[in-house]
């Protein structure tokens, strides 16, 4: 449309016109402009450290000494294949290395588990507030970010607090007699972990999943009813095929930085709970090994990466969303 | 009428402290195609939406062949809706919006696909089966919400404004395609309008409300040519209105005294009596244009302040000594004469054209 409108202008602003280029070039300034705060703060907190990663990654660490010539040996490092095998879960693997695979794929599936909690949590709360709550719409979702306001740490060290030796639970059962000593597999183990990022995260993502809930057309939900749909069905035909987008959107959101966590793991996940990003960590600062830290940060990347696009091509994602814009 | 397909009796709606509704009561028989005219906000849509169970009556009675509706959800109820959005599904094709409803109904698959291409050929949309919603042109999705409704076999079609986001031309069509299909498929008809232009081309009857209340309900042409009172004379087509007094009743003929506009005389009506104040109302068409000449019963004198040519008639705005508003008359043009700007004439009507307005 805009195309034509642009044909259409005649005399001087004609396309080849003699102010039509001056226009042009002045709105696309504008643009850049506006842009360019986001633009400086993505260049330079995130293209450039990841730049920096990148380059890292193809040099070596010597002791002390960083070796800056050209080496894929760290890549090679994580591939490598050995004649011993590691057993984990089950799975065996043939590689000379095999922690950083063990812990991507456990980061993985705890990621997972605790996304899959995140959104089974978050989903009820938004449509509570999106079909429920008619009038303080504003109120509850302020309430909503009540957690924002302490810091990230203390929501997880209140975890701590919780399901430590001398937590809340142990001491409540012991109280009630339920149990003579506090039970200990509550804390320093991955289940821990999962609570813990599932709380920390569960705010983030009542708002997107809100969002696309309270944009479905509530005449959308008549015509089903109207059309011979109980309340369930329409849930299952309507709902929730409309809010999916949104839902997915708001599950990665989760999925993608939980996976290269390291703070929580730390807190509570204990020996058990370590997670792909303690061990990228633990290059970076006590092994002084940067650059195989470097390197896994990188793989890691690109394996989520592919993951998601892999996920998304396979619900169809794309073809949801171009229906949702109509 | 034989026994009505719908009769509402007595319903009143309030939301919080605003009385949409005041006892509403309307029989509507089977195979009408029944109008609810009015301007936004006169309850028109409260009415169908209660009709469809969206909304619940505070008071009254529902009955739908026979059946008290009240209470029921409205996917209990014999009635499709046609949704003033359309309500199209954006994340199903056309054939799957058409067939939402039907997979309710537990039918073999042939007999949903058969009734699902019936559908589609009815409104016109053949080929567009596997088009998504969101690649639909307004009148398209017009067409599906309707496919998607009648593919219900409803006892009853309501329709909230459906033609009012089409433009003029498409608007006309679909009026007529309407009125067309409501006849084969013989199904009640209930439509909510604010277009009285439409109600009238489309209607059996018409129920003319005004602030929750039902001001006249009738056929096109009663509505028209005996309006019960001044807001149903001045929303259907335009009116002229003098304001006089009654002095005299003799042979159903009314006698009045417009003050400066002088004497006229109207037809009897109901619960006028002597002295009463009224208004004489005059359609614009019953007014004749003439050359001044002598004052006398129903003559006023005017000067032409605006004609408007329109071809096959003249669109007069007269103003008269003694009136607020213009006198419109709209004259046939038969000898292709006009009264130009600034012309004294004389407008005269007869007294069967009048009618006399108590309120």
């Amino acid at each position: 449309m805009s195309d034509d409108t642009k044909t259409n202008r005649r005399g001087l602003f004609a396309r080849g016109g003699l102010f039509a280029d001056r226009a042009r070039r002045r709105e696309a300034l504008t643009g850049i402009g506006l842009l360019s705060p986001a633009l400086v703060v993505m260049i330079s907190m995130l293209a450039l450290p990841v730049g920096a990663l990148v380059i890292m990654s193809f040099w070596t660490q010597n002791g002390f000494n960083l070796d800056t010539s050209f080496t894929l040996d760290n890549y090679r490092r994580l591939f490598a294949r050995s004649d011993r095998v590691t057993e984990w879960m089950g799975m065996t693997f043939h590689l000379a290395y095999p922690v950083p695979a063990i812990l991507m794929i456990k980061s993985l599936a705890m990621s997972l588990m605790a996304t899959v909690a995140v959104v089974l949590l978050a989903y009820p709360m938004a449509y509570f507030l999106a079909f429920r709550v008619t009038r303080y719409k504003a109120a509850w979702i302020i309430m909503l970010t009540i957690p924002f306001w302490t810091s990230y740490l203390l929501r997880v060290f209140s975890w701590k607090v919780v399901l430590g030796y001398n937590g809340a639970i142990n001491s409540g059962l012991m109280s009630l007699g339920l149990i003579d000593k506090p039970l200990e597999f509550l804390l320093y183990n991955p289940a821990a972990v999962v609570i813990t990022l599932s709380h920390a995260w569960v705010s983030f993502v009542v708002l997107p999943i809100f969002v696309s809930l309270e944009k479905i057309d509530r005449s959308m939900l008549e015509a089903a009813a109207d059309l011979g749909d109980s309340r369930s069905r329409r849930f299952r035909r309507i709902i929730l095929p409309l809010s999916m987008p949104g839902t997915i959107s708001a599950a990665l959101m989760v999925f993608i930085p939980t996976v290269g966590d390291y703070v929580t793991p730390q807190l509570v996940g204990g020996n058990g709970g370590t997670m792909i990003g303690s061990l990228v960590q633990l290059l970076f600062t006590k092994q002084n090994n940067a650059p195989l830290g470097a390197a896994i940060s990188l793989v890691m990347m690109g394996i989520i990466a592919v993951l998601v696009l892999i996920f998304l091509t396979l619900i169809g994602y794309w073809k949801m969303r171009a229906r949702r814009a109509s | 009428m034989s026994e009505p397909l719908i009769r509402i009796e007595g319903v009143t709606k309030r939301f919080g402290a605003f009385q949409a509704l005041h006892g509403i009561d309307i029989d509507i028989g089977r195979g009408e195609f029944f109008s609810l005219l009015g301007a936004s906000g006169c309850g028109k849509t409260t009415l169908l939406r209660i009709l469809a169970g969206i909304e619940e009556p505070s008071t009254g009675r529902l009955l739908i062949d026979g059946q008290d509706m009240v209470g029921v959800p409205p996917e209990r109820r014999p009635t499709n809706m046609v949704f003033q959005s359309y309500a199209i599904f954006p994340h199903l094709n056309v054939e799957e919006n058409i067939g939402y409803g039907l997979k309710n109904l537990k039918l073999s698959k042939a007999d949903m696909q058969t009734r699902i291409g019936n559908a589609i050929e009815m409104v016109k949309l053949n080929g567009l089966d596997k088009r998504n919603a969101h690649a639909l042109s307004g009148g398209q999705r017009q067409r599906v919400a309707l496919a998607r409704a009648l593919v219900m076999q409803p006892k009853v079609l309501l329709l909230d404004e459906p033609l009012s986001a089409l433009d003029k031309k498409l608007r006309e069509e679909m009026q007529l395609e309407l009125r067309a299909m409501q006849r084969t498929l013989g199904i009640t008809f209930v439509f909510v309008t604010h277009d009285q232009e439409e109600a009238m081309t489309l209607s059996d009857r018409i129920a003319m409300m005004s602030g929750g209340r039902i001001m006249q309900l009738d056929t096109p042409k009663a509505l028209y040519e005996n309006p019960a009172n001044r807001e149903v004379a001045e929303f259907i087509g335009t009116m002229n209105l003098f304001p006089a007094k009654v002095t005299a009743a003799k042979d159903a003929v009314l006698s009045l005294d417009g003050g400066l506009l002088g004497p006229m005389a109207a037809p009897a009506a109901k619960g006028v009596a002597m002295g009463d104040m009224v208004q004489v109302a005059v359609r614009p068409e019953r007014v004749s244009i003439e050359k001044p000449g002598p004052a006398g019963i129903n003559r006023i004198a005017g000067r032409v302040k605006e004609a408007v040519y329109l071809g096959d008639r003249i669109n007069y705005v007269l103003a008269a000594q003694g009136l607020d508003r213009p006198i419109l008359a709209t004259s046939a043009n038969t000898s292709g004469e006009i009264y130009p700007l600034g012309t004294e004439v004389m407008a005269t009507w007869d007294t069967e054209g009048a009618r006399v307005l108590t309120s």
